[in-house]
């Protein structure tokens, strides 16, 4: 379970340019929940996931993560609980890693990274196994640098990765943030990501957040939905309001 | 010919240090100008300590670490006094000049009639194939040995780190803390072309270390140039483009040499032709 209490927080804070991003936000997300999150631009939606991702330190206020007060644990160390997909879908990747040396940090995501060599040929066999499921004919490419794949390819092998630690037997991180992950894609990229992202996110029980623009996947994706709007959350709907959403409707909300 | 063969065995001298820069500038992106200081540092600490009879094995480690700490230092200022790390760079090694004076007391200390590191190799007739033997079996070793490392999870870490620092950093590593190591290791490897260099030339000198980085940075690029002409992936043959491009490079300074150039224009020609081996790929694209 994820709890914000009272999180506010306000760029160039002494300056005449003080940008108030987030105000008194208090927010509970239950464990397995996938909640939308979507506002205009300058909201507060993507300071709401880095504070969440700890890259950005609130000025006040708690986050806890199943209890444990983790306001002042540093972005690197929340690795434990949260897994992120970034905007850019280069960003999530190491361009010039090979595939599989990439896959090999992100199951390690929660551990040490030590002096010995992981990427032998059980964890060669299993990579290729879960990339072979996407699909994409990527399993051939697992010695070549992500940075030759495109955007859509990396962003796809980005949400495989965030689950590659409990491949290897770790349980404890179930957090994934997402902030307009298919923002760089065509549509039909687009689609196959937000579809890939469902099944994963089904299939090992995630809590989800995923900050998006598109009112379309906003409607079909997720169980509840909060709209954000000058550093507040404006409205939060549950699952049985959230399905009655029509486009018109969530349109209307950007009025 | 004994004139190129030197040449090759100043060129395996210097693997070690442009191995270093290959780490502080290809894996991690950050122009490590401490070289000049650290090379310098390896270098007295290998004369002190071998006009004080100290045990070889003693020495090696020493000059390892003594460039390591500078290195770390460096790291320091810069991801934790968020200070340029050119600048952090330029502040130790200016420092490191004052500390190398004092270590060695006077500007310049020969070893005369002191074993070296070579002397090791005494079951071989000849002073150059016991430098060329010792030198050969010293690159192999820690060109396999950097290639493992680099190939670990920890190896992995390190290079994501200069790669992509936002997508590490999600992943669980402390990028900061990884700088610090990364350019200890890269100016311990410098430190040891000074244990090397200083026990070739049989002298250690306050200033051995001006503009050394230029070498490294050098061969650095025209291992890169063979990495990239022939798309090399494995992270061993990168490796040894770089070894390669020191020896290289060190033929060629050779050869200007020979050809007449006068040694007082001899940084000119290294300037010029650095220049020259950055802006070949550049030029090319340019024709593109």
């Amino acid at each position: 379970m994820i709890e914000l209490r009272h999180i506010s927080k306000t760029y160039n804070r002494s300056s005449p340019n003080a940008v108030v991003a987030l105000d008194d936000v208090s927010l509970v997300i239950p464990e397995k929940s996938f909640v939308v999150v979507v506002g205009s631009n300058g909201s507060g939606k993507s300071t709401l996931l880095n504070i969440l991702a700890g890259t950005a330190k609130p000025d006040d206020g708690q986050i806890m993560i199943n209890g444990k007060d983790i306001t002042h644990v540093s972005d690197f160390e929340r690795s434990k609980w949260i897994a992120r997909i970034f905007q850019n879908p280069m960003m999530g990747t190491s361009p010039e890693l090979s595939v599989l040396e990439n896959f090999r940090l992100a199951s390690l995501r929660m551990e040490k990274k030590k002096f010995r060599i992981g990427t032998g040929e059980a964890f060669r066999k299993l990579v290729k196994e879960k990339i072979t499921m996407l699909g994409l004919g990527l399993e051939s490419k697992l010695d070549q640098p992500m940075g030759t794949l495109s955007g859509g390819q990396r962003q796809a092998l980005t949400l495989l990765m965030a689950v590659m630690p409990v491949h290897t037997g770790k349980e404890e991180a179930k957090i994934l943030l997402m902030d307009e992950p298919t923002a760089a894609l065509d549509p039909k990229t687009s689609a196959l990501i937000l579809e890939l992202a469902d099944k994963i996110i089904k299939e090992f029980n995630l809590t989800v957040i995923f900050v998006t623009h598109q009112l379309k996947d906003a409607l079909r994706y997720g169980d509840r939905i909060l709209s954000m709007e000058g550093g507040k959350v404006t409205r939060d709907l549950a699952y049985q309001s959230k399905i009655k959403l029509t486009i018109p409707e969530l349109y209307g909300w950007f009025e | 010919m004994n004139f190129y063969l030197t040449a090759v065995l100043l060129g395996l001298g210097f693997a070690s240090l442009a191995l270093g820069i290959f780490i502080s500038m290809r894996i991690f992106n950050i122009p490590d100008i401490t070289t000049d200081g650290s090379f310098t540092l390896g270098g007295a600490v290998t004369a002190v300590l071998l006009s004080q009879h100290v045990s070889m094995p003693v020495i090696f480690v020493a000059a390892f670490l003594s460039g390591a700490i500078a290195g770390a230092m460096t790291g320091f200022i810069h991801t934790r006094l968020k200070v340029n790390a050119l600048l952090a760079g330029i502040l130790v090694m200016t420092a490191l000049y004052s500390v190398n004076l004092a270590l060695m007391g006077r500007s310049n200390i020969p070893l005369i009639d002191i074993p070296t590191i070579f002397s090791l190799a005494n079951f071989i007739h000849g002073e150059v194939a016991q430098q060329a033997f010792v030198l050969v079996l010293f690159v192999l070793l820690l060109w396999q040995l950097m290639g493992w490392v680099l190939k670990t999870d920890f190896g992995l870490a390190m290079r994501a780190t200069g790669n992509n620092e936002s997508m590490i950093r999600a992943l669980g590593v402390n990028t900061n803390r990884m700088k610090i190591i990364g350019l200890g290791l890269a100016n311990g490897l410098t430190a040891l072309s000074g244990f090397l260099i200083t026990q070739i030339q049989g002298f250690a000198d306050i200033n051995m270390g001006i503009g050394i980085v230029i070498l490294g940075l050098g061969s650095v690029m025209i291992g890169e140039i063979f990495s990239k002409t022939f798309s090399v992936k494995s992270i061993y043959v990168q490796l040894i483009a770089v070894i390669a491009g020191s020896v290289i490079f060190r033929l060629i300074l050779a050869f200007a040499l020979s050809i007449g150039i006068d040694p007082l224009y001899l940084k000119l020609v290294v300037a010029a032709f650095v220049l020259l081996v950055v802006s070949i790929p550049n030029l090319k694209k340019a024709n593109d």
